[in-house]
C-alpha cells in the first residue's frame, strides 16, 4: 500500500506520479586560472564547429583544441567553465557525438552517462530516467528555461525532443538548487539548442526503421539556420526546424489482466488472462520550433503536436484491445493508449554586458504549456470484460514567468552571480472519464444524471474530478560568489531563498512557512597540470506537485494533501579528474574522472493509508508517526574515461550505487553495478565511421506478485500474499552503427541497430513496493530495432 | 536439550538452504574457447609477443557453438529416468577487446565478452506452468519445471543474452628473440557475468599462463600452460526422484583447472596465413568434473599490417564432456594502431 516517494497512485490502479528534483552548484569559468574573465550565460565564444565540409583529416591541426572546446559547459555554473573546473559533476554530450553515436532520443543519451539509468512507469506510458537510482529527480531545461511539469513531474524524456536541433546536452549529476531552484533535486539536464551560426544553411534528413523495438518508424526533418548582417543595426539570426515522425509502439507479448484491485482500493487478488500481443494505434509527432535573434534579443518557440501511443499500460497490461468472444481472442483493432508528454513554449531572452564587461545581464520571459493528456488502458478486453476498461483525462498545466541572471566582477578576485525567479504556474480542474464502461460496473461512485430516481441513472462515462484546479506563485533570489585566492584554487559559495505561495503553497519550509533556503559550497583545486580535485556540498528541494496537493481522493487517485512538506536533498561530493597522455604516440588525450557522492534525501513523499505523507511508513504501509521523515541515503561512485586515439574515440563509464531507505532497508531494485563502453572508429578516415555502445547493467531484484492459483478457464491468480523477489538478470544491450559521409559531409547516410543481441530485459523498479499494487510484474524494455537515415546539407 | 534442538534446527535449515543454492548453481561459463587477449595472439591461443609501448589495439570476435552444454538429467516426462539433455542448443558469443602497450615488454588488456544462449525449452523448463483444476469447482495451481524446479519461485525466465565475466590481463614478455619467445599472461575475471545463465563464474577467477613460442621464419609454434583458480560451482539434479530427494545427484562440477593451449601457424603469403589451434582444461578438484578440449583450424587474412581477420572452425575433442561443443565457428578481427614490424601474425 505504501509507495515510494516518486509515485502517487490513482485509484483503480492508475498511478499518478509525484515527483520533484533539485539543485546544482556554483561554478566559474576558466580559460585560464590566471584570467578569471567570465561570460554569463553566453554560449561558447566559438560556435560549435560546422561539420559540413570538414573531413576527418581536418581534425589534426586542432585536435586538442577540439577536445578542449568539447569540455566547455554552461549549466553547471550559469557561466561558461569547463567540465574539469566546474564545481559540480558535469557531463557534456555534443551534437557531433549525438550524431556519431547514433542516438535517436534523449534517453539513449542519458543511459550512457555515469549515474543515470533508464526506467519506465505505467508499463511504458512514460520513460523516466533515474539519477542515482531515483526517478523523477532531474530538472529538464531547454536553453536554461525550466520544463518541469507541475502536475505529475513527468518530463519529456521521449521522442518529442528533436535531437538534431540540440547543440549540446549538459548533464549535472547531483543537486543544483542554488542556481536552478526547485526540482533540480538530484540532477539537471540542460538542452542547449543550436544557433543559426551552428547550422549555417539548410539541412534535411529522412529515415526509416523497423524491428519489434520500434516498428515502422519513419522520420524526416528540415533544419534551417542563417545569420544576416546588415550595414547598420544588429545581426539578425534565424533558426527554423520542422520534423515529422510516425511510428508504432514497441511490440510485446505479455500477460493481460482480467481484474485487479488497484490502489487506492484495498489490495486484493490480481487475476490474469492469457499472454497477448500489443497492438497500439499508430503515433505521430510534429515538431515546429525555431528562434529569431536580433542583436541581444532572442525569441524562441516550440509548438509540437503529437499522438504518442505506447504498447503497455498500467500494471504492464497490453494494448490488446477488445476481446472477440466469437474467436476467443483479441479482435485486432489498434488501441489508443498514451500519456502524451510534450511541451509548448515561447521564450524571450535579452543578454547584454555592461561596464566594460564587468556586469552581465540575462533576462528571460517565458510561457509554457505542458501537455500530459492521458488516455490509457486500465484493463484490456477479456472474456469476462470484452470491451475492456479505459479512462482519459487531459492533463494540462501552464507556467509563465521571468528569470533574471546577472554577474559582476568584484575586487579581490571575486565574481558574483546573482539572480532570481518569479513565475506563476497553474492547472485548471481536470476531469476523468471512462468511455468504455458502464458506470454501474465501475468500483467507484459515479455522478448521477438526476437525483431522486428509484433506479440510479449515472452520467455517461462517469465524469469525475481528477484534479482540483490549483496554482502556485514562486519567487526566488540567489547569490553565488566565486573567489580565487590563488590561480589554482577556486572557492564557490552560494545561497538561494525561494518561496511558494498560492493554493499549493510551500508548507513547513525552513524559512518561514512558505520559504525554502538552500546553500552550496565548493572547492576546486588544480593540483597538478591537468588534474583537478573537487569537493562540494550541494542541496536542493522538490515541492509537492499538484497531483500530491490537489488530487481528488474520491475518484481515481490518492487524496491530495496541502500539508505536505518539500522534499529535500543534500549531497557531499568529491571528484578527481585528469587529462593524461596528451599527444603521446597515436594517443591524443585520455580523460579520466572518478567521483564519490553521499546523497541524503529527506521527507520523501510516500503513500500511506490512502494519502500522501512525508513520513516513513512500516512494511504494512502504516505511518510510524511524527518526527520520522521518510529518508533515503545514497552512496554512489561514478567514473568515466574517454580516450582519443588517432581518429578514434573510445569511452567507458562505470557506476556503483548503494541505496538504503529508513523504511525498507536496502533498495534492492536498483543495480549496484553498471558500466558501458562506447566507441566511434574511423574505418575510412573522412568517409566511414563505425560506432557502437555496449551497456551492461548488473542484476537487481524486483518485488512482484506471483501467480499461484489457476482456474478452469485457464486464468491465473496472484493473491496479495503471493509475492516474490524476481531476480532480474544482468542486461547487455549492444548497439551498432555505421555512418558514411560523401561530398565533404554534404551528404551522409547512417544505419544503426539497437539492441542487436535482442536482449529481453526489464527496467529497474523505482517504486520498490514490497506489497506490489502498481508495478506487479517486471516492466519489459524494447527488443531490437534498426534505423536507416539519409541526410544532406545542400546549402 | 533445548539448545541441541535449536542447533539441529539451525543445521537442518542451513543444509536445506545450501541444498537449494547448489541445486540452482549455474555459475560457470560454458565458453571453452576464450579468445586471445590482444592482436598478437591467435584466435584462442595467446602469444608471448607484447605490443610495443603505447601501441593501442582492438579485437572483436564473433563465435557460434553447437550444443555447448549437455547434461545427464532426470526426465520428468519419463518417470524421472536419467536421460541426456542439451541445455544449450546453440550459443553465439561476442568478445570485444582492447589493449595498450605500457612498455615494450609489458601490456594491459581487457575483454568484454557477451553470450547469447538458445536453450532447449524441454530441458530448461518454465518458471510458471499452469496446472488446471481437476474439476470446475476446485482451483488448480502453478508450478515451475526443468531447472527452475526446487528454486525460489520467479516470474522471469533464464536470460538469453548476457555479459560474461569481463577479463583483465597483464602480459609480460620475458624474452623475445629471433627464434624463441617466452612470456606470461596474468588474467583476472570479474564476476559480472550472468551466473544464472551459464555465462559467469561464481566469483573472481585468477588465470595465469606461461606463454612459449618457437619462431621459424614463416612457421610459428606456440604453446601455453596455465591454471584457473576459482570458487567451485556444482549443479545438482533439479528434479530428483523420491529416492534421490535427500541427496540429489551431482550433475556437473566446475572447480580449479589446469589449462593448456597449442598452435601452429604458417604465413603462406603476405596477406594469408593458416593455423591449427587447440585449447583445453584439466580439472584438478571436484567430483563430477570433466576435461575439455577444442581444436580449431584457422585462416588468417592480413590486408594491412594493422589489420587481421580470421575465420576458424572446429569442435570439441571430448565427447563425454558436458562442456564440449560439437561444432564451433569463430570470426575475428584484430586491429592495431601502431603494430610491430611484421604485423599481427
Amino acid at each position: 500500500m505504501k509507495k515510494s516517494v516518486l509515485v502517487s497512485v490513482f485509484c483503480l490502479g492508475l498511478p499518478s506520479w509525484v515527483l520533484a528534483q533539485e539543485p546544482a552548484m556554483p561554478a566559474r569559468r576558466s580559460t585560464s586560472a590566471l584570467d578569471p574573465t567570465y561570460d554569463v550565460l553566453l554560449p561558447d565564444p566559438e560556435p560549435a564547429a560546422d561539420t559540413t565540409a570538414k573531413s576527418d583529416g581536418d581534425r589534426t591541426p586542432s585536435a586538442n583544441t577540439d577536445i578542449d572546446i568539447a569540455d566547455r559547459v554552461l549549466s553547471a555554473a550559469k557561466q561558461v567553465t569547463t567540465v574539469q573546473e566546474a564545481p559540480s559533476i558535469v557531463t557534456v554530450v555534443r551534437a557531433d557525438e549525438i550524431q556519431a553515436r547514433g542516438y535517436r532520443n534523449i534517453t539513449q543519451v542519458l543511459e550512457n552517462i555515469p549515474g543515470w539509468l533508464p526506467s519506465a512507469n505505467g508499463g511504458n506510458l512514460l520513460p523516466i530516467p533515474m539519477v542515482r537510482g531515483t526517478a523523477q529527480a532531474a530538472l529538464l531545461l531547454r536553453d536554461g528555461v525550466s520544463m518541469f511539469e507541475p502536475v505529475t513531474n513527468v518530463g519529456t524524456y521521449n521522442r518529442s525532443l528533436p535531437l538534431e536541433t540540440i547543440k549540446s546536452i549538459e548533464v549535472v549529476t547531483g543537486p543544483g538548487g542554488v542556481l536552478w531552484g526547485a526540482n533540480s533535486f538530484l540532477g539537471i539536464v540542460n538542452l542547449i539548442s543550436k544557433d543559426a551560426d551552428d547550422i549555417n544553411g539548410l539541412e534535411a534528413s529522412a529515415g526509416y526503421g523497423d524491428g519489434p523495438g520500434s516498428p515502422q518508424d519513419f522520420r524526416a526533418y528540415v533544419l534551417f539556420g542563417k545569420s544576416f548582417r546588415f550595414k547598420r543595426g544588429p545581426k539578425l539570426s534565424i533558426v527554423q526546424h520542422v520534423s515529422y515522425e510516425t511510428y508504432l509502439g514497441p511490440r510485446y507479448n505479455v500477460l493481460s489482466s482480467i481484474s485487479r484491485n488497484a490502489a487506492p482500493s484495498p489490495v486484493g487478488p490480481h487475476v490474469y488472462s492469457v499472454f497477448t500481443d500489443t497492438n497500439p494505434e499508430r503515433s505521430y509527432i510534429v515538431n515546429v520550433d525555431g528562434k529569431i535573434s536580433l542583436g541581444p534579443v532572442t525569441l524562441a518557440y516550440s509548438m509540437p503536436f503529437a499522438l504518442m501511443n505506447t504498447s503497455l499500460s498500467f500494471a504492464n497490461n497490453p494494448t490488446s484491445g477488445r476481446w472477440d468472444t466469437a474467436t476467443g481472442a483479441p479482435a485486432g483493432e489498434p488501441v489508443r493508449n498514451h500519456l502524451q508528454s510534450f511541451d509548448r513554449f515561447v521564450t524571450l531572452q535579452y543578454k547584454g554586458r555592461f561596464l566594460k564587461d564587468r556586469l552581465g545581464l540575462d533576462i528571460k520571459a517565458y510561457a509554457v504549456e505542458f501537455v500530459r493528456d492521458l488516455d490509457a488502458v486500465l484493463l484490456p478486453g477479456s472474456s469476462r470484460n470484452p470491451s475492456g476498461t479505459t479512462f482519459n483525462t487531459a492533463i494540462r498545466s501552464y507556467r509563465t514567468g521571468l528569470t533574471i541572471d546577472g554577474d559582476a566582477t568584484l575586487p579581490l578576485r571575486n565574481r558574483l552571480l546573482w539572480g532570481g525567479d518569479l513565475f506563476y504556474e497553474w492547472a485548471p480542474e481536470l476531469t476523468v472519464q471512462f468511455p468504455l464502461s458502464d458506470p454501474k460496473d465501475l468500483p467507484i461512485s459515479c455522478p448521477l444524471e438526476r437525483s431522486g430516481m428509484a433506479t440510479p441513472v449515472f452520467k455517461p462515462g462517469c465524469p469525475l474530478p481528477f484534479l482540483f484546479g490549483t496554482n502556485r506563485l514562486v519567487t526566488a533570489l540567489y547569490l553565488s560568489d566565486t573567489f580565487r585566492p590563488v590561480s589554482s584554487l577556486t572557492l564557490d559559495a552560494g545561497v538561494r531563498l525561494q518561496g511558494g505561495f498560492g493554493q499549493a503553497q510551500y508548507n513547513f519550509g525552513n524559512l518561514g512557512n512558505n520559504g525554502q533556503i538552500l546553500g552550496s559550497a565548493s572547492l576546486v583545486w588544480n593540483f597538478y597540470r591537468d588534474m583537478h580535485l573537487k569537493a562540494n556540498y550541494a542541496s536542493g528541494f522538490r515541492p509537492p506537485v499538484f497531483n500530491n496537493t490537489d488530487s481528488n481522493g474520491a475518484a481515481v487517485q490518492f487524496s491530495g494533501s496541502h500539508s505536505l512538506k518539500n522534499e529535500r536533498s543534500d549531497a557531499f561530493q568529491g571528484e578527481w579528474n585528469a587529462k593524461l597522455l596528451r599527444n603521446i604516440g597515436p594517443i591524443r588525450a585520455l580523460q579520466l574522472r572518478a567521483d564519490y557522492a553521499y546523497t541524503d534525501l529527506r521527507g520523501l513523499i510516500v503513500i500511506s493509508n490512502g494519502s500522501y505523507t512525508n513520513r516513513r511508513t512500516d512494511s504494512n504501509g502504516i505511518d510510524t508517526g511524527p518526527g520520522s521523515e521518510s529518508r533515503r541515503r545514497i552512496h554512489s561512485v561514478e567514473s568515466a574515461a574517454r580516450l582519443f586515439i588517432g581518429d578514434h574515440t573510445l569511452s567507458a563509464n562505470y557506476t556503483f550505487l548503494h541505496i538504503t531507505t529508513n523504511d525498507r532497508g536496502v533498495l534492492r531494485s536498483m543495480p549496484q553495478h553498471s558500466f558501458n563502453l562506447g566507441w566511434v572508429l574511423s574505418v575510412i578516415p573522412g568517409w566511414l565511421e563505425q560506432n557502437g555502445t555496449l551497456i551492461v547493467v548488473g542484476s537487481y531484484d524486483d518485488p512482484n506478485r506471483l501467480r499461484t492459483i489457476s482456474l478452469a478457464d485457464g486464468s491465473t491468480i496472484a493473491n496479495f500474499s503471493d509475492l516474490t523477489f524476481d531476480r532480474l538478470p544482468p542486461q547487455t544491450i549492444l548497439n551498432l552503427g555505421a555512418r558514411a559521409h560523401f561530398f565533404k559531409n554534404r551528404l551522409w547516410a547512417s544505419l544503426n541497430f539497437y539492441n542487436v543481441l535482442n536482449q529481453r530485459y526489464y527496467y529497474p523498479d523505482p517504486f520498490y513496493d514490497l506489497a506490489p499494487t502498481l508495478e506487479v510484474s517486471p516492466t519489459p524494455a524494447p527488443a531490437w530495432s534498426t534505423f536507416f537515415q539519409l541526410g544532406g546539407k545542400p546549402f | 536439550m533445548r539448545a541441541e534442538s535449536l542447533a539441529m534446527a539451525c543445521a537442518l535449515a542451513t543444509s536445506l538452504a545450501g541444498l537449494s543454492t547448489v541445486r540452482a548453481d549455474r555459475s560457470f561459463d560454458v565458453v571453452m574457447t576464450k579468445v586471445a587477449m590482444d592482436a598478437y595472439g591467435l584466435q584462442v591461443v595467446d602469444r608471448a609477443q607484447t605490443p610495443q609501448q603505447f601501441e593501442f589495439g582492438m579485437t572483436a570476435n564473433l563465435g557460434w557453438a553447437h550444443k555447448p552444454l549437455r547434461l545427464q538429467l532426470n526426465d520428468i516426462n519419463m518417470g524421472r529416468q536419467e536421460a541426456p539433455f542439451t541445455l544449450i542448443e546453440q550459443q553465439v558469443t561476442l568478445d570485444l577487446g582492447f589493449y595498450l602497450g605500457l612498455w615494450d615488454f609489458l601490456s594491459v588488456a581487457a575483454q568484454v565478452p557477451v553470450g547469447v544462449n538458445f536453450y532447449d525449452a524441454n530441458a530448461v523448463g518454465d518458471p510458471t506452468v499452469t496446472v488446471l483444476p481437476t474439476t470446475p469447482a476446485t482451483t488448480g495451481s502453478t508450478m515451475s519445471t526443468g531447472i527452475y524446479a526446487g528454486q525460489p519461485r520467479q516470474s522471469v525466465s533464464l536470460n538469453t543474452v548476457a555479459i560474461r565475466d569481463p577479463r583483465f590481463a597483464l602480459k609480460a614478455r620475458f624474452y623475445g628473440g629471433k627464434y624463441f619467445e617466452i612470456g606470461t599472461l596474468l588474467e583476472v575475471t570479474v564476476p559480472l557475468g550472468d551466473k544464472g545463465s551459464f555465462l559467469g563464474d561464481k566469483g573472481f577467477t585468477f588465470q595465469p599462463k606461461l606463454l612459449l613460442g618457437a619462431l621459424l621464419s614463416r612457421l610459428h609454434i606456440l604453446g601455453s600452460f596455465g591454471a584457473v583458480v576459482r570458487e567451485p560451482s556444482a549443479l545438482y539434479e533439479p528434479n530428483p526422484t523420491t529416492a534421490q530427494a535427500s541427496s540429489p545427484p551431482l550433475r556437473l562440477q566446475v572447480g580449479h583447472e589446469l589449462t593448456w593451449g597449442g598452435a601452429i601457424t604458417v604465413r603462406l603469403h603476405r596477406v594469408i596465413g593458416l593455423g591449427v589451434e587447440a585449447v583445453g582444461t584439466i580439472p584438478v578438484s571436484g567430483e563430477q568434473v570433466f576435461a575439455t578440449g577444442t581444436a580449431l583450424g584457422s585462416l588468417y587474412l592480413l590486408p594491412t599490417d594493422k589489420l587481421r581477420f580470421s575465420v576458424s572452425g572446429g569442435g570439441g575433442l571430448f565427447a563425454d564432456s558436458p562442456r564440449n561443443a560439437s561444432g564451433r565457428v569463430m570470426v575475428g578481427m584484430a586491429y592495431s594502431l601502431l603494430p610491430r614490424a611484421g604485423g599481427l601474425l
